[in-house]
């Protein structure tokens, strides 16, 4: 029986996620770059399904099979204050990468469809980053 | 530290001989969040600023200040 106290539980878990976030959307991006390398036209499927996955784990902010109180925890107004902080960024990151896309010469090139998924990519990837950056900084001496 | 506001929150803390956990327990928020609070890193709300000095036993403005 865990005789750790929710607000230790929840300090514990939400450090955890700080690091698994940055360390899956790192993974991620170093995935994307070795695919984009061996070139094989369209994104493939598994691209979208990681990047639907983790905007699912931005969105939620994960932590879905905990109790409410721990979860609660998890979430609590520090949390969301960088969730917001965070999905400010991943919004400009996006704006800045459709911009390029659109007004820098040569990457007409690729296909709408890739067009789309590195500026959602960037999107997500950038609000991950800060997400966890903020929160990683918050529990530094804590 | 935050400049346009003073916090007193770790004295107050100190002053009772309470943990950033012992106080987050009380105060039903996690220990990231006391930890920022007192270092001036996150602002918080009406809410929070009441339910940090209910905990500790004092007033918001015991906590909080403006500078003059």
């Amino acid at each position: 029986m865990d005789t750790r106290s929710p607000v230790e539980i929840a300090d514990r878990l939400s450090r955890k996620r700080a690091i698994l976030i940055a360390g899956t959307a790192v993974a991620f991006v170093v995935a994307q770059f070795l695919a984009t390398l061996a070139h094989t036209g369209q994104p493939a499927l598994w691209t979208w399904c990681w990047s639907m996955l983790l905007l699912l784990l931005m969105a939620t902010g994960g932590g879905l099979l905990h109790q409410t109180k721990i979860r609660a925890l998890m979430n609590d107004e520090v949390a969301r204050d960088h969730h917001r902080t965070a999905v400010g960024a991943g919004f400009w990151a996006a704006m800045v990468a459709g911009l390029v896309f659109y007004w820098v010469p040569g990457l007409d090139r690729y296909s709408a469809r890739a067009a789309i998924q590195l500026i959602v990519t960037l999107g997500v990837i950038t609000a991950l980053l800060v997400f966890a950056y903020l929160e990683l900084r918050a529990h530094r001496d804590a | 530290m935050h400049e346009q506001l003073r916090n007193r929150l770790r004295q107050a803390r100190v002053r009772r001989n309470l943990t950033q956990a012992e106080l987050a327990t009380l105060a039903d928020v996690s220990r990231k969040t006391i930890n920022t609070v007192e270092n001036g890193v996150f602002i918080p709300s009406t809410v929070l600023a009441l339910r940090l000095a209910r905990a500790l036993g004092t007033s918001v403005e015991a906590l909080f200040q403006l500078p003059e």
